[in-house]
């Protein structure tokens, strides 16, 4: 019997409305975020891999209904978010956290560290005043920051403690689930690996479900338990994440994890031609057709549905047989 | 279009120093940074944030204004038609000469290299015309030529595109057309992919190689991607702090790095499908701390307050010499003797 | 070697100067002004025999046409337009400043609605709105305070606007957002905190306007009235005499001027 899942998401849309002023009709849709479905169980990490223009970033935003679905459904502990009216909202957000990719721009500049860390305590008024400080120092040690650092401004911090700073700010509502969006990609390597592990820690230690934005593969695999490969919207594929690594069945998973260089051996690589189609007017039937290597006509006619192509792993290829 | 081979080196570095900053106050950036680089090699230089890398490859092009920035040392470029000159002490109008002629540089941030207001092909026609003396009919031609083989779709209607209208990875391929316009032998690019999709980076990558093959151009690669370098590069300079820490062929120094930081480097970094010891996860290895502030640099060796193998006395009573383990590998490490053996 | 960064010492230097020099311009004018009972030899009010005289030990800056004492007009001068000078700038801002946060943070039909009237008013010149409005409902104090704060308000309004909308869009807003934050919460705790700064400085400017403004309908006389000393009216009545007796224009044009350059000193310094 499979326990419920923390987080299910089943045709989630989003689409934007192009204007040219703010009288004229709509002039056309930028399809951003096109049927992807997944879940999430308590206490796992799911990876959502893609490139500039794959809807992650959306797809996180809209999980939180930070920015709002035009359809589908995202069910949070059974309860579906996207009915949810200002209280339930509200109640929801003690539960689902996010870090943002820029942790600089995600701290007001004219607030102390202390004053970013306890805002949701504040906001949310679940602790009183007094107690307030004690609660920030705890949160500074969870990410090992001494707590002096609470008296601090951002601008004085390092990129590393500055990422450190939002984690925090993000566990002071003791959460259970954190979207990460692109948490390490802004630090250098040896500030990534310290942030890397204090994701790792703390995941363990709180039991944190997580929805691990990345463009970066090496550092999603070794966090997460599964990944999601999504491009130009739609989901391609989704499966444990050693198997998605080593063993893909998409073309485009194929292709991106061969186009990560590898310090040690060098990788067969699979070179894509031309450039990501402009998510305006997506390419019909699959959209990934136009770069694909094995592409046959069926490809164009029909949006490849996903098959379980063996247990926990999906794939959405017409040709899925070929890898 | 390739270059006559020659043994002597096109390119000289000689403790090459960079000061910024206040005559109270000053910042350091590069100490003492010595290499050469000869026809047909690309060679990578890696480093982090404060590494002095960029500034390395901004010194090169002559591109540190005096107000800005004190430039100590030498830099021996040969140029095309067989001169030397010396970058360092060169007027602004020579530099201009051999600027997109001798040596071109490819930036990270394709956008900002750009002029907003002119079409792609205005840009680069402008380019192939101060560099080479073409009409304006040959030039169309060429950037055309230039385009099609970086495989940019429809050349035609790219030339006519303004920059925004491009996506990165086009901007950036633009900017490698144009940097290519003059024929440089020497080519610098400065994290050219970091901000593009991985790929668009494989692409461009690939054009590169193609590229160095088939011209014979040498590149300097900036970078703070081990396995990019591992991709293009058959040599590598290891900077840290602005100094050279470890310098030898990607072979050599990937497989057995002898330098600590370089060890600490490549232990740092998850490496995709292959973070796994009989089914357990291997744990990536944090260098603790950070980067030392330039204009308070620790006595000794710079990088000792984070090394694993840091020896009192030992490691900060002075600043560590770049020593040869053996022809072409230098590192600057005083414990390397015995580390190499410890671990041998 | 050439030095370096000498150059960016000096900028820098200048930039922090500016600001204490602007400061200590204001307080020192402010205190004066107040002071003026205490510190002027004569009543400004009282007249004599002893008109256009040159100055002397007795009268620093020489008498005007009806004998008053130069000097003192001028310390109590500065009362009036001070007093039209502040009290624009916070009519100015009462209005402003919600009106602003409103159409930036709120935006939608607010926003339609409240922008080209913003635009509107910026559109037409201060000055001549400000005589026409003087002429209608005459100029006392009061009248010139409502008048001028009037006239200054928009200005005020489309600069907290633009910060508003600018601050909306940031990220932190809709991290605050993300904890939960409804819009009273943002308004105060990210919005306001991070415009202040913009309504300070258009603060000290709005008051340096004003106070040219106002001497500038005091020297076409619709200002403050006769008696009492004012600045603008100063310099009109020593207009005439200016070739025999130019301290009593130069006098209360070199007082404006000091004022007004303190403020606007202030104003740009802490942009």
């Amino acid at each position: 019997m499979t326990a419920q899942p923390l987080l299910k998401i089943e045709k989630l849309r989003k689409f934007y409305d192009i204007r040219h002023s703010v009288f004229s009709r709509v002039a056309g849709q930028v399809q951003a975020v096109n049927d992807v479905s997944f879940e999430i169980a308590s206490r796992e990490v799911l990876g959502l891999a893609g490139e500039s223009g794959s809807g992650k970033t959306t797809i996180g935003r809209a999980v939180l209904r930070l920015v709002e679905p035009t359809s589908g459904s995202v069910r949070f502990e059974g309860q579906e978010v996207t009915a949810f009216n200002r209280t339930e909202l509200r109640t929801f957000r003690r539960k689902a956290q996010i870090v943002f990719q820029d942790p600089y721009a995600s701290m007001d500049p004219t607030m102390t560290v202390g004053g970013v860390i306890s805002e949701p305590l504040r906001v949310q008024k679940l602790v009183p005043r007094s107690q307030i400080p004690e609660r920030v120092e705890k949160l500074l040690a969870d990410v090992s920051l001494p707590s002096h650092f609470a008296r601090r401004r951002p601008s004085e911090l390092s990129g590393g403690q500055r990422q450190r700073v939002v984690i925090a700010r993000a566990l002071a509502l003791e959460p259970r689930f954190i979207v990460a969006d692109e948490p390490v990609s802004s630090l250098d390597v040896s500030i990534q690996a310290q942030v890397i592990n204090l994701l790792e820690d703390l995941k363990a230690r709180l039991g944190l479900a997580m929805l691990f934005i990345s463009h970066d593969l090496a550092v999603m695999e070794y966090l997460s338990d599964r990944i999601a490969v999504v491009y130009l919207g739609r989901l391609m594929e989704i499966g444990p994440s050693r198997e998605i690594v080593t063993a893909p069945k998409h073309p485009y998973t194929e292709a991106l994890i061969s186009a990560v260089p590898d310090p040690l051996n060098g990788r067969k690589r699979i070179i894509l031609k031309g450039d990501v189609p402009r998510p305006i007017s997506p390419p019909s039937g699959c959209v990934f057709r136009t770069r694909c290597p094995y592409v046959v006509p069926v490809c164009c006619e029909q949006v490849p549905a996903p098959r379980e192509t063996s247990p926990g792993h999906w794939t959405a290829c017409h040709r899925d047989d070929v890898l | 279009m390739s270059i006559a081979e020659d043994n002597a080196p096109l390119l000289a570095v000689r403790d090459l120093a960079v000061v910024f900053g206040r005559a109270a106050n000053p910042t350091p950036a590069v100490r003492g940074v010595s290499f050469e680089m000869h026809r047909h090699e690309v060679v990578a230089l890696v480093g982090e944030s404060g590494s002095g890398k960029s500034t390395t490859g901004l010194a090169l092009l002559g591109l540190l204004t005096p107000s800005t920035a004190a430039v100590k040392g030498s830099i021996n470029l040969t140029r095309k038609d067989g001169t030397t000159v010396e970058i360092a002490r060169l007027p602004e109008r020579l530099l201009r000469q051999v600027r997109g002629n001798d040596v071109a540089m490819v930036f990270q941030e394709p956008m900002s290299s750009l002029n907003p207001i002119y079409t792609i092909g205005a840009q680069i026609a402008e380019a192939l015309r101060v560099h080479r003396k073409m009409s304006a009919k040959q030039a169309r031609a060429e950037s055309l030529r230039l385009l099609t083989w970086l495989e940019i779709p429809s050349p035609d209607k790219c030339l006519t595109y303004y920059p925004h209208q491009l996506s990165g990875g086009m901007r950036q391929r633009v900017m490698i057309a144009i940097a290519l316009s003059g024929r440089p032998a020497l080519l610098i690019a400065d994290e050219p992919t970091t901000s593009l999709d991985v790929t668009m980076q494989a692409q461009i990558v690939d054009h590169l190689k193609a590229l160095q093959r088939e011209t014979g151009m040498a590149i300097l690669f900036v970078t703070h991607d081990l396995g990019l370098v591992r991709e293009i590069a058959s040599r590598v300079l290891v900077m840290y702090a602005g100094q050279i820490v470890e310098a030898g062929s990607v072979e050599q120094v990937f497989k057995q790095p002898r330098m600590p930081y370089t060890q600490a480097l490549m232990r740092s970094r998850p490496r995709l499908g292959g973070d796994y010891q009989g089914g357990v996860k291997r744990r990536i290895e944090a260098i603790p701390g950070t980067v030392p502030n330039l204009a308070a640099l620790p006595r000794g060796c710079g990088f000792h307050p984070r090394c694993p193998h840091f020896l009192a006395d030992v490691c900060d009573a002075a600043e560590p010499p770049l020593e040869a383990t053996e022809p072409g590998w230098w590192v600057r490490c005083v414990r390397w003797r015995e580390l190499a053996a410890r671990s041998a | 070697m050439a030095p370096i960064g000498k150059e960016s010492d000096l900028l820098s230097l200048v930039a922090k100067s500016k600001g204490l020099i602007g400061l200590a311009i204001v307080l020192a004018i402010v205190l004066i002004v107040t002071a003026a009972s205490v510190l002027a030899p004569y009543d400004p009010t009282q007249s004599s025999l002893f008109f256009l005289a040159p100055p002397s030990a007795e009268h620093w800056m020489g008498t005007d046409d009806l004998g008053r004492d130069t000097f003192s007009r001028l310390l109590h001068g500065g009362r009036s337009s001070l007093i039209v000078g502040i009290g624009a700038a916070i009519i100015a801002a009462l209005i402003g400043v919600p009106t602003g946060l409103a159409a930036g943070y709120v935006g939608g039909k607010v926003d339609l609605v409240a922008s080209p009237v913003i635009d509107l008013f910026i559109a037409l010149p201060g000055l001549v709105l400000a005589l026409i409005i003087t002429a209608m409902v005459g100029p006392t104090l009061i009248n010139l305070v409502l008048v001028l704060g009037f006239v200054s308000w928009p200005r005020v309004a489309r600069l907290t606007r633009g910060q508003a909308l600018a601050i909306r869009e940031s990220v932190f807003v809709e991290a605050a957002r993300a904890v939960g934050a409804g819009p009273a919460w943002i308004i105060h705790a990210h919005i306001w905190p991070n415009t202040a700064r913009i309504v300070a400085a258009q603060f000290a400017l709005t008051v340096a306007y004003s106070i040219f403004t106002s001497a500038s309908l005091s020297f076409l006389g619709l200002g403050v009235q006769p008696p009492t000393p004012d600045w603008g009216a100063m310099v009109r009545t020593g207009f005439d005499y200016l070739a025999i007796n130019p301290s009593m224009s130069l006098g209360p044009s070199a007082a404006v001027a000091l004022t007004v350059f303190g403020f606007y000193l202030v104003g740009t310094s802490i942009e």
